[in-house]
């Protein structure tokens, strides 16, 4: 009996001791290495010393556009590799925000509108010095447009918006997302459970936890309407990228402590704006109609039929041509 | 000596799983009966069911109840359940007594980023005023997460296609504090406890991390 009971004691230890173990707070196990571990990725360094994942396309020497892409840290710029062709007339930059994508991991305290807009502003430096940029913003992307035209007005030439988050407290409660998840909700619950085994005391564990939220709640019909979801993902989700900007935009906890910049909007800026907005999307054309066109002084509003939120990836040939006549115009 | 070779067994006894925070039986030192079922419903960290059997032993004239427990959160029948198997005994044998148990749990889920398991480690130390019919204690649990196997999903491999499958490390670690109460009658007893759960690190993780444990449990003795 004892050497029954040795020989299982024996057999269980070594199971255990031999089972190789993934440490879930390295990239690359659970979440792709970003920009600072992957040395092959393109890069640009801010000045505060944060890796962008970058990359751009076309001649220097023409206008710059930059794209800025939702999220927040639930997309990349890969969600809009269809705006590269606009390349030939404009100089295009494409990068994920920082902590987002394949960028550099920073805490909350560096993810904020102060900084997120600093990093516009050195890639108005490196790549157009003494020129005005123009800035296409996708859904969080739009926030964060307007946000950075509002701050420096000086700086944009065009704004493009496409399908703009809730920019203003009555935009974001009147924004249909869907209905809250109850108490008994396959999603909610799933969350709970899995972070309670997975507490996110690293980026990459973060980050992957922020991938389960979104990949359990992220499919929202009324958002998303016939797309495939999954072509949106970004190559790795970015946690704090959004809880630090969401945080300091006064989203979370419903105060909108930074986000009364569309008030004065019109009296800052009146170059123009070009708002994009989908039919099946709640983020639509009627909700930007409602919400958001009034504070703009210059604006030019384009639907986009048959199509929900991400018309860049499923209707390209549609939303491509109207961004690219709009900076020629 | 005789106290480790109790330690010893009560840690061997445990060797496997369990999701409920332990079978809440109190009375078993109290009763003649060997056999115990169980049935409860707590949150931790979802609203979950749990069934259980318990047996008594007596161990260098020290009586253990043993326990084997299943759970599964109430919203995610066949996609995530937990076995427990736990020891309990009481230090004092007065009045004014601690009820000490631990036990080793899993839990089997299955959500859109990966399949698999964990499994976690549980102490829990109960000191309070344990009278013939009712009780009432100070409840004082730690949880340590010790390793989670992941099998990724399609859906996560679209993300991340060289995800590593396998055995993960965990370093999460909960602590539990709160109060427990029960009342015993005929050969049922029902009992309830209500715990602040918080992170070991302290860290903020609200508001995925629900801060909060609570159980109510009825035992039929045979």
């Amino acid at each position: 009996m004892k050497l029954k009971l040795a020989s299982i004691y024996v057999l269980l230890t070594y199971s255990i001791v031999s089972c190789e173990f993934h440490d879930p707070e390295k990239d690359g196990n659970l979440v792709p290495l970003t920009v600072t571990q992957d040395l092959t990725l393109p890069r640009f360094e801010t000045s505060d010393g944060v890796l962008l994942h970058l990359t751009t396309f076309g001649d220097p020497s023409n206008p710059v556009l930059v794209v800025l892409h939702g999220g927040p840290g639930a997309m990349d710029y890969h969600a809009y590799d269809n705006l590269i062709s606009l390349s030939d007339q404009y100089f295009l930059v494409l990068f994920d925000q920082r902590g987002a994508g394949l960028s550099q991991r920073v805490d909350e305290p560096d993810v904020t509108g102060i900084t997120y807009m600093q990093d516009i502003n050195d890639l108005k430096a490196q790549y157009s010095p003494g020129q005005k940029i123009n800035l296409l913003g996708h859904s969080f992307g739009g926030l964060y447009a307007t946000l950075y035209t509002y701050n420096y007005p000086e700086n944009v030439n065009k704004l493009i918006l496409a399908e703009p988050m809730a920019m203003t407290k009555e935009a974001n409660e009147g924004w249909d997302n869907g209905d809250d998840p109850g108490i008994l909700s396959n999603e909610l619950n799933q969350v709970l459970e899995a972070f309670e085994y997975t507490l996110p005391n690293s980026h990459a564990e973060a980050d992957y936890m922020w991938a389960m939220l979104q990949l359990e709640f992220g499919a929202d019909d009324q958002l998303f309407g016939n797309e495939d979801f999954s072509m949106t993902n970004p190559s790795r989700f970015g946690y704090f990228a959004a809880i630090g900007i969401l945080n300091w935009l006064g989203f979370l906890d419903e105060s909108y402590k930074n986000m009364n910049f569309l008030d004065d909007f019109r009296n800052k800026f009146q170059n123009e704006v070009l708002i994009m907005a989908a039919d099946h999307s709640s983020l639509g054309y009627d909700f930007q109609e409602e919400f958001h066109q009034p504070f703009f002084e210059n604006v030019e509003m384009v639907k986009i039929s048959d199509s929900g939120h991400y018309f860049f990836i499923f209707k390209p040939t549609v939303a491509v041509p109207i961004v690219r006549n709009f900076l020629n115009e | 000596m005789r106290t480790l070779m109790l330690i010893i067994l009560i840690s061997t006894i445990s060797i496997s799983i369990a999701r409920s925070q332990g079978i809440q039986n109190n009375f078993f030192t109290r009763s003649e009966s060997k056999t115990y079922g169980h049935l409860s419903t707590e949150l931790d960290p979802s609203l979950s069911v749990a069934l259980g059997v318990g047996h008594v032993f007596s161990i260098q004239e020290k009586k253990v109840l043993t326990s084997l427990a299943i759970n599964s959160p109430l919203a995610l029948f066949g996609k995530s359940a937990g076995i427990a198997i736990a020891g309990s005994t009481f230090l004092l044998d007065n009045e004014w007594d601690i009820r000490t148990t631990v036990d080793l749990r899993t839990k089997f889920f299955s959500n859109n980023l990966s399949h698999g398991s964990t499994y976690n480690f549980n102490v829990t130390v109960n000191p309070g005023y344990y009278q013939d019919k009712w009780f009432s204690s100070l409840s004082i649990s730690y949880r340590k997460y010790l390793m989670t196997y992941r099998k990724h999903t399609t859906e996560y491999r679209e993300v991340f296609p060289e995800v590593r499958d396998g055995w993960y490390t965990n370093d999460s670690g909960l602590i539990f504090i709160g109060v427990a109460g029960g009342y015993f009658f005929n050969n049922v007893e029902l009992n309830a406890s209500l715990s602040a759960k918080l992170p070991d690190n302290f860290e903020d993780y609200a508001p995925f991390l629900l801060p909060v444990f609570f159980s109510l449990g009825a035992n039929f003795s045979f």
